[in-house]
């Protein structure tokens, strides 16, 4: 016997409770969209003659029929796909590694792609380099994922429409001859912020051929406080590199520094560097954290404040 | 005094004989099937997209199997041409031969060529062909009589039993190592003295090979396994690891 499950009726009171906007409104759209919710077709086996059992005895008689043929106990027939071009360097069933770089906020990680039959398979950090010594975090890490991601851009588009390399080097064209009549003052870049020395040059030849063209940058993460305070401090506007592995007495004020979403192994490994005692010699590092929020170096502190956001100069004051 | 067993016992000898011969049958015939090169499919030769003559690319025309197998000496794996290697010759050669037709259809749509695969080596299985070729087992020795098929087939039957025929007795297979491509050779074709100047002679000879006027393939194979220390592994784990 088929259970069609309905729901309760709601108690005749005065009041009419609804669950959503569209519930309240109850309009057709509403309605057709609530019973496409449940996965497809799940509203079509509900009731009616051909009922999520009906359907499962059917195929399974189905099934059972064909295997009657025993088209199973043949031996399947495999197929081999090389390539169509060939992937320059590689052997079949022996990886490539490829040195390269990801740019960052801070620089760039050193890194090295592991590539098996032209296809990447794994990154890690280059071992070679200071910056990295092997390591990675992250986001360099899943990175490998973006280079299969089916929503990279595989084709030239014009206004969201397909369009093709010719059409797109026409209109590049014409624009050039627009752009050398006026200098460039029509023509805006818009960018993030980036260590590249290859960008830089790039961009200064930009700048020769269309001397009044903008080029902005923009990262919303950026933080510009520090060059502002190393200007008070020191002059000029630099990026503090704190050596980590010569320090004993570390004191964060509000500074996430082993947060490797930074991007900044080199002080990861600093810290931890000091954190290991192998001999009897060796000394810890002491971390002390003064900060607003739990945060990943938090964690690790020794010693950990809870401070206001706003009332950190007045600490700093104090220590001072 | 009572009938002990009831009429219906009568029958019981020949519904047992029966049943006998039925099973005996059955074991038979699944010996039969799969116990024999039917099953391991020697002589299996499915329809390939493009009916690829090795008999006229080898031996007409002389290309060496590595021009296509390109990594068979350097990986484990021997690699099928790609599109590109057949377009380096087709471009000009039999370039509107109606045969070729999938194979100029991938080269423009960049889709590959699916071949149908013959050579099957289970997954359990590791093979390595760079170490096989690389110490004197040649081609044939494996593949058959390539260089003279119109179109592939499996030749030998690529059994465990098969495998352990050369491991435990390779010197009835090796040859030197500059005629592992040559799918013709002979035994016949070595000349003593030049092969006992590259190679030598094993240490145990009871005769001077350079005085011989031909040498038979266990002497050959018997120098060559000494001379590279050839020990294929005839344990599990040797291959199934």
């Amino acid at each position: 016997m088929k259970r069609v499950f309905q729901h309760p009726p709601e108690p005749v009171t005065e009041k009419k409770y609804w669950r959503s906007l569209g519930e309240l409104s109850d309009t057709p759209e509403f309605r057709q969209w609530l019973e496409h919710e449940f996965p497809a077709g799940a509203s079509e086996l509900n009731g009616d003659e051909w009922s999520r059992r009906g359907f499962l005895k059917l195929m399974g008689a189905s099934m059972a029929l064909a295997g009657f043929g025993l088209n199973g106990c043949r031996r399947p027939e495999a197929h081999l796909v090389p390539f169509t071009k060939s992937a320059e360097w590689t052997i079949p069933g022996k990886p490539l590694f490829y040195a390269t770089a990801m740019p960052r906020r801070n620089g760039a990680i050193p890194l090295v792609v592991t590539t098996h039959d032209g296809r990447p398979t794994k990154i890690d950090g280059n071992p070679l380099h200071p910056a990295s010594g092997g390591a990675t975090d992250t986001h360099a890490q899943a990175s490998v994922l973006d280079l299969y991601d089916p929503a990279r851009s595989k084709y030239f588009r014009e206004k969201g429409k397909i369009s093709d390399r010719a059409a797109f080097e026409k209109y590049l064209e014409q624009s050039r001859s627009h752009w050398m009549a006026n200098q460039g003052s029509t023509l805006a870049f818009l960018a993030e912020p980036n260590f590249s020395p290859t960008r830089d040059r790039l961009r200064n030849e930009l700048q020769k051929v269309f001397p009044k063209v903008s080029w902005c940058e923009y990262d919303p993460l950026l933080s510009s406080a520090q060059a502002f305070a190393t200007q008070i401090g020191f002059g000029e506007r630099m990026r503090l590199v704190p050596r980590l592995d010569r320090a004993d007495v570390i004191l964060a004020l509000d500074s996430d520094f082993l947060d490797c979403g930074q991007g900044d192994l080199e002080s990861v490994r600093g810290f931890s560097a000091r954190r290991r005692v192998i001999t009897a010699k060796d000394a810890m590092n002491r971390l002390y954290v003064v900060e607003n929020r739990y945060t990943l170096t938090g964690a690790m502190a020794d010693h950990r404040l809870r401070v206001a956001a706003s009332q950190i100069p007045a600490f700093t004051r104090a220590l001072a | 005094m009572a009938n002990f067993f009831p009429r219906w016992t009568n029958w019981i000898p020949l519904k047992v004989a029966i049943c006998g011969v039925i099973i005996v049958c059955g074991l038979t015939a699944a010996t039969w099937y799969y116990g024999t090169p039917k099953y391991t499919r020697v002589g299996y030769q499915p329809i390939q997209p493009v009916p690829f003559p090795h008999d006229i690319h080898v031996s007409q025309l002389g290309m060496d199997c590595r021009y296509c197998h390109s990594f068979v000496d350097v990986a484990a794996h021997s690699n099928l041409p790609n599109t590109q290697t057949c377009m380096n010759c087709h471009t000009q050669v039999e370039k509107d031969n109606p045969k070729l037709e999938p194979v100029r259809a991938s080269w423009k749509s960049g889709e590959p060529v699916t071949w149908v695969q013959i050579h099957r080596t289970p997954d359990y299985v590791f093979y390595n062909h760079s170490a096989h070729v690389n110490r004197g087992i040649s081609c044939f020795s494996c593949h058959g009589e390539v260089n003279h098929m119109p179109v592939m087939y499996q030749a030998k039957p690529h059994s465990m039993a098969w495998c352990l025929e050369c491991h435990r007795h390779p010197e009835n297979f090796l040859r030197p190592d500059d005629q592992v491509y040559n799918l013709d050779w002979k035994p016949d074709d070595v000349k003593p003295a030049e092969f006992v100047a590259k190679y030598g002679q094993p240490s145990g000879a009871s005769e001077d090979f350079t005085k011989k006027k031909k040498l038979t393939q266990t002497e050959i194979g018997q120098t060559l396994k000494e001379r590279w220390n050839v020990k294929p592994p005839t344990n599990c784990q040797g291959c199934h690891r």
